[in-house]
């Protein structure tokens, strides 16, 4: 687990380099496929929640393309964490 | 056929406050409290001024009933979803400027008002073609974009007119994705333009134009699929070079310049066949050019060369 987390965050590092650490990731997937987003949203509001699409997806379209895969790196940190504390195993060295 | 425009004034006796909640203390508060998304709605439209219905437009089927048609819309600022209408509510109808430029001989900025009252107002019955295979039947209150163009007199280089929707940030959740060409732009050639039947609404059932239908001022071009007319417009640009157009930059295999109505050409992602008449479950033959070909047909001679359906 530990392992996933340290590629997620050096999958952040490589996205914040190669697109640079301000662009929004929405700008990047509109670069990509200009038709992707529209119809993704199409497909979130209509057949799942609008409210879903406004308060988590777009937020996350809004940030930087690096802060997604980053804070999954981190959950991923803070979840093997607490497994370890929990089952009282040593950290190794 | 008859119609009624009630005066302001003459609101219905189901409308009337009950006394109870009028001298009551606690019930005044709670009302007070429930009639705050009214108040919020500064900006409100006045009544539509008095006009008639011309009956050489007819809809040639039943009439969408007002609240199917106020309450599944399309309209990208707000949201990719059919409820949309809700958001909408917080978009002010007044005061509201139209600005009609470039390469007229009159360029002017009307205040909607004055503008309304230069205009020949009239009701007309249009078939609403959705690209998503769709259909309402509805009365638009309104005036041909054609009285509008001789009040500016367009040169004759001007070739194109393009018509931008407001952006309003504060209102409109959907201009948060500043990936997208903003602002929202569709357009038309100026012979679809002096088209009789290309009407710009001001109303639809004898009410002011609902901000989720395009309110207070919008274009119909009905032998089109419905993404090309144009809402909530504050400007029209007449142009010699043909604009880019919102979806036409974002998906322009989907949503192409001409977008003529026509059952036999596909979108790339469904069929055109047939349409759902909106508040029934009926599903009927499409029409070429949505059943106007007798107005607009002659206008696309010499364009076969062109994605006229698409």
């Amino acid at each position: 687990m530990r392992i996933l987390g340290w590629v997620l965050m050096a999958l952040a590092f490589a996205l914040g380099f190669v697109f640079t650490f301000g662009e929004p990731l929405g700008t990047i997937l509109f670069a990509w496929n200009s038709g992707f987003i529209p119809t993704f949203q199409a497909g979130v509001q209509r057949n799942l929640s609008p409210w879903l699409w406004d308060m988590l997806i777009l937020p996350l379209l809004e940030r930087p393309v690096w802060v997604g895969p980053f804070l999954l790196s981190c959950l991923v940190f803070f979840v093997h964490g607490m497994w370890k504390r929990a089952t009282g195993q040593a950290t190794p060295s | 056929m008859p119609i009624i425009h009630r005066p302001g004034w003459n609101a219905p006796e189901s409308q009337v406050t009950p006394q109870a909640l009028v001298t009551g203390r606690r019930a005044l508060m709670a009302s007070a409290l429930l009639a705050a998304p009214a108040a919020a709605q500064v900006g409100a439209a006045p009544p539509l001024p008095a006009h008639t219905r011309n009956e050489r437009f007819q809809g040639g089927r039943a009439l969408t009933a007002e609240r199917e048609a106020t309450t599944y819309n399309n309209f990208y600022e707000f949201g990719s979803h059919k409820g949309i209408w809700r958001d909408a509510q917080r978009m002010a109808r007044r005061p509201w400027r139209l600005q009609v430029d470039g390469m007229v001989e009159n360029p002017r900025e009307f205040d909607i008002d004055d503008l309304i009252r230069l205009m020949p107002v009239e009701e007309r019955i249009y078939r609403l073609r959705c690209v998503e295979a769709w259909a309402m039947t509805v009365p638009w209150t309104g005036f041909p974009l054609r009285a509008l163009m001789e009040l500016v007199r367009p040169l004759s280089s001007g070739r194109f007119l393009a018509f931008q929707t407001a952006q309003l940030p504060a209102v409109m959740p959907g201009l948060r994705q500043t990936w997208f060409p903003w602002p929202h732009v569709e357009a038309c050639t100026i012979a679809e333009a002096m088209n009789e039947l290309t009407f710009m609404p001001i109303g639809m059932y004898g009410q002011p134009l609902p901000q989720q239908n395009g309110g207070p001022l919008r274009v119909v071009f009905p032998w089109k699929y419905g993404f090309k007319s144009g809402k909530s417009i504050v400007r029209i640009t007449v142009q010699e070079q043909r604009p880019n157009t919102f979806w036409g930059t974002i998906q322009p295999q989907e949503y192409g310049f001409w977008a003529n109505v026509n059952p036999a050409v596909a979108h790339p992602r469904w069929s055109q066949a047939t349409e759902l008449l909106i508040g029934t479950r009926e599903r009927v033959p499409t029409t070429i050019w949505n059943g106007y070909g007798e107005w607009v047909a002659g206008m696309y001679q010499g364009l076969e060369g062109e994605r006229l359906f698409v």
